[in-house]
């Protein structure tokens, strides 16, 4: 097989995504170690194929995910992290949620908080991450993500955002929506290291990739 | 100096000066610190500390930012080992999240899944009535039945065409009897949709007014639960300002309407499925936008106090409702 190592955990086999893992949740192929990893699924997924620059999600990583979902993405980035790591899901949608829970309970890396990310103080237990990973369609999701940043992120820890450009603004041009949000980023004390168009996995959707200043 | 207090899966610690001063484990069973965390502020120890020091409890203070920082650092003292603690707030994180779904489930949900039965049901019945009526209608084409449910109901019955009444021969052709058997079969079963949605109906009816009194006094049980079904839950449904329950349904008309942005003729949509409500459609077309506006503007108030005070004002709001409409008639 063609396989390419991008990151640590993170190959592209003959064209494909794929993380190092032997399990499987959603229905996705498992080869010879090589767990793909479908970009029409995850905004992570496609921003990779699109060619991310850096991950800072790494072997040992604690990782504050907001706007889990079903757990698709979170999944992947479980097996990237390992057992060193820690991912903090929180995610609000209870029916979301009950699918979240059990796939949590398998992959023993993963915590599970039904919790409202635009209230950080509600779930002030957790630690302090190396990366927080914002995904939530909410017009605010920036601003979301920056006040938990501040509540939860190391000093020089690093924020991923997927920015669905039709939640904020449905009239505006998205990439004039995504531009706007990164400046928040900037004057919220964070360098914009990528900023991303997720086309044709995911329409108007951007991926920024952060990192705080201080 | 001031002594803060907070909590994490650990325990409960006190934290002075950048320093833990007291300390309660939950110890390493899941659900036990679960349980705890979730009500740290009511056990028993914690209350005679938050007297002892007069130590502050508010959610973030500097032992949240304290234990937040240094977990790691924390777990070991707990008797936890780095290979554990993750295992640990893994499973602690569930338990949690396990108490507050529990503490949350409402009867709403319930019915918004039994409105949307209904409404796949409507669609069904259409669907197959639609083809009973064009099978049929090989048979016997001069059989004119209005009511879906009495056609059904008639076909099931009789089957044959020569069992109708005033039958007076047809241009149509004639079935075989296990054609006939086949088409009867088919009758029955569509029957018992129909009976299903008779029942479905009045559950609803009962689960409806006993969950949204108010609602169902301005709009009727299915109404009320089809604007319940569009909103997600009560709790969605009370939150909603009343200019987005005017319009709720009309979503996609809406849209159209903010991406055009005046630049086209495209007009604002005035309501989405309040226009069911027969104040609404049996209006004149230049008030119905108005009507909407003042039954939404009810609704708002009805769906509040049904999710918050569950006082009953329905009667009230319905003759202020009423009023209004007049006056907004004889304009």
């Amino acid at each position: 097989m063609g396989a390419q190592e991008k990151f640590p955990g993170v190959s592209i086999v003959n064209g494909r995504l794929a993380v190092n893992a032997n399990h499987s949740f959603f229905g996705e192929i498992v080869e010879k170690g090589y767990r793909f990893w479908d970009p029409n699924r995850s905004k992570l997924g496609a921003a990779l194929m699109k060619g991310l620059k850096e991950l800072p999600i790494k072997f040992g990583s604690s990782v504050l995910y907001l706007g889990a979902a079903h757990g698709f993405t979170t999944s992947f980035i479980s097996d990237i992290v390992g057992s060193a790591g820690i991912i903090y899901a929180v995610e609000f949608s209870e029916r979301c949620f009950k699918e979240l829970l059990p796939i949590a309970e398998k992959l023993k890396n993963v915590v599970p908080i039904k919790g409202d990310a635009r209230m950080p103080e509600t779930y002030s237990w957790i630690e302090k991450m190396d990366v927080v990973y914002c995904d939530i369609a909410d017009p605010q999701q920036t601003e979301v993500a920056i006040r938990n940043c501040s509540a939860f992120l190391k000093p020089k820890g690093y924020l991923m955002i997927a920015i669905k450009t039709q939640s904020i603004d449905v009239t505006a041009q998205p990439a004039t929506v995504a531009q706007a949000e990164a400046d928040k980023l900037r004057k919220a004390g964070f360098d914009v290291l990528e900023v991303l168009n997720l086309e044709p996995f995911e329409e108007k959707h951007y991926f920024i990739v952060a990192r705080s200043r201080a | 100096m001031a002594i803060y207090l907070a909590a994490n899966p650990l325990g409960v610690f006190a934290v002075s000066e950048g320093k833990i001063v007291w300390k309660l484990l939950f110890g390493k069973d899941s659900l036990q610190a679960a349980k705890k965390l979730n009500s740290w502020k009511t056990l028993p120890e914690v209350i005679e500390t938050i007297k002892r020091f007069s130590a502050l409890t508010d959610q973030p203070n500097p032992a949240s930012e304290y234990l937040s920082t240094h977990l790691r650092e924390i777990a070991p003292e707990a008797g936890f080992n780095p290979g554990e603690l993750g295992l640990f707030l893994s499973a602690t994180g569930a338990e949690l999240s396990k108490l507050s779904i529990t503490s949350t489930e409402r009867r709403d949900k319930i019915i918004v899944q039994a409105v949307s039965a209904l409404n796949d049901l409507d669609k069904i019945l259409n669907l197959k009535t639609e083809r009973l009526r064009e099978w049929f209608g090989l048979h016997y084409p001069e059989f004119s039945m209005r009511d879906h449910e009495k056609f059904v109901t008639e076909i099931m019955a009789k089957g044959s065409r020569e069992k109708f009444d005033n039958y007076h021969g047809s241009h149509g052709i004639s079935f075989k009897a296990e054609d006939i058997s086949t088409v009867q079969l088919y009758a029955t079963a569509l029957r018992t949709d129909y009976e299903l949605r008779k029942k479905l109906e009045a559950y609803l009816a009962v689960m409806v007014k006993e969950e949204m009194p108010n609602t169902t006094a301005l709009l009727g049980t299915l109404l009320a639960a089809r604007l319940l079904a569009q909103a997600g839950a009560l709790e969605k449904l009370a939150k909603m300002s009343s200019s987005t329950i005017q319009l709720l349904g009309a979503e996609k008309a809406l849209f159209r309407f903010m991406k055009a942005r005046g630049r086209e003729k495209v007009k604002a949509p005035k309501f989405g499925i309040l226009f069911t409500h027969p104040d609404v459609s049996g209006a004149p077309r230049d008030k119905q936008g108005k009507i909407a506006r003042l039954l939404s503007s009810k609704l708002t108030i009805a769906a509040r106090a049904d999710f918050y005070s569950k006082e009953n004002k329905g009667e009230a709001l319905l003759k202020e409702y009423k009023e209004k409409v007049a006056e907004a008639l004889r304009e």
